[in-house]
């Protein structure tokens, strides 16, 4: 598939594990989905809360006088929960069944990469991806997650099949070729195999 | 009867639209649907007797009325107003990524289904189908929970959208309301 006389950057086979996909659907939904802004959400509902806080405060704790604020007190709780802990472990969980419901996920594909660029193959499918259409491109300890285009819009590249050489020619590769997409984010789970 | 299908299609922005919506339709679930229904009547009434009832100043009554305007607003929310967000989505969705909705070429028979396109080929075996989800326009393939594929029904006939349906396991086919 490369150009005539070209060869291709990386050739490489790549099999995912569940964890694998679904710390890659975790960043997915951190960057393009429902969890996206969730810090700034959350930063309303805690400031929120804290001016419900001190109302409380000011009355010495009257919760009978002050029944509206203590409810919304609780709700800004919930809320601040919700958007810094409960929804990046639903994306995981998301994440993990969105792998089990499907038989393509969990076959091994061959990656060629090459200059402008991937191709990602098995027996049932074939998929060629330009790097034009790739919106977020993110290198973690463990993985590589390439999102964008119509069709597969996440596509998991796990370091575990790749030897140190391959992983920083990859690395280098993408850095290149899609210099506005691309970003290295630190792994949340450090020392952790996936 | 013949049971195996072939059709070439070129996706248009209307089939991309009909898809969204449908693809929208399912995946609302029908207690959101009645909760948010329920709650739009309530404000509606409770709107429509305080203003009856109490009426009061100036600043009141543009309370009633815009608790009323909320209750409408809830009411038509998953009727009126997503499908013309999701719309308006797909439309600017298709016109700026057109170029790569390519023309496609389906095959489905009674052991594979096969979807083809200039930048992405793939064929597998029907039992690897998640779901097929069909409303009034457009047939959703799932390959898995998320990934959908589509045909558009205008290209199929009713015979070959019955050899789809008889091919499929049952609790694997899901019909759509026909107000899509």
């Amino acid at each position: 598939m490369a150009g005539i006389g070209e060869k291709p950057v990386l050739t490489f086979r790549n099999k995912l594990r569940i964890r694998e996909y679904a710390e890659g659907y975790r960043l997915y939904d951190l960057i393009r989905g429902s969890s996206k802004g969730r810090e700034w959400k959350a930063s309303v509902f805690f400031f929120l809360g804290i001016a419900m806080l001190f109302m409380l405060m000011m009355n010495n704790f009257n919760i009978p006088k002050l029944p509206v604020s203590t409810i919304v007190l609780l709700i800004c709780m919930y809320m601040c929960t919700h958007y810094i802990y409960m929804l990046p472990k639903k994306a995981k969980l998301k994440g993990e069944r969105i792998f089990k419901s499907s038989r393509l996920l969990s076959k091994e594909y061959t990656f060629q990469i090459d200059k402008e660029y991937f191709i990602m193959e098995n027996e049932y499918e074939k998929l060629k991806r330009y790097y034009t259409e790739i919106t977020d491109c993110i290198e973690t300890d463990e993985l590589f997650l390439l999102i964008g285009g119509i069709k597969k819009q996440i596509i998991v590249i796990s370091k575990r099949s790749l030897n140190k050489e391959e992983n920083q020619l990859l690395s280098h590769h993408f850095k290149r070729e899609m210099i506005r997409q691309y970003r290295r984010t630190k792994s949340k789970h450090k020392g952790r195999k996936i | 009867m013949k049971s195996e299908i072939k059709e070439s299609f070129l996706i248009t922005e209307e089939d991309y639209v009909n898809m969204c919506l449908s693809r929208q339709k399912y995946f609302i679930p029908k207690e959101n649907k009645i909760i948010l229904a329920v709650m739009g009547i309530i404000a509606i009434l409770c709107g429509t007797a305080a203003f009856i009832n109490i009426r009061g100043n100036a600043y009141q009554i543009i309370c009633w009325f815009l608790l009323i305007a909320i209750g409408l607003y809830v009411l038509s929310y998953y009727e009126v107003i997503n499908p013309l967000i999701v719309k308006d989505h797909a439309t600017k969705f298709f016109r700026y990524n057109h170029k790569l909705i390519n023309s496609k070429t389906f095959t489905f028979n009674s052991e594979s289904f096969g979807m083809t396109d200039q930048m992405h080929q793939i064929k597998i075996p029907v039992k690897f189908i998640d779901k097929i989800v069909e409303s009034k326009t457009t047939l959703l393939i799932f390959l898995d929970k998320e990934e959908i594929t589509f045909v558009p029904k205008r290209v199929l006939s009713k015979e070959q959208i019955n050899i789809i349906r008889s091919i499929i396991a049952e609790e694997k086919y899901v019909r759509l309301p026909k107000e899509v």
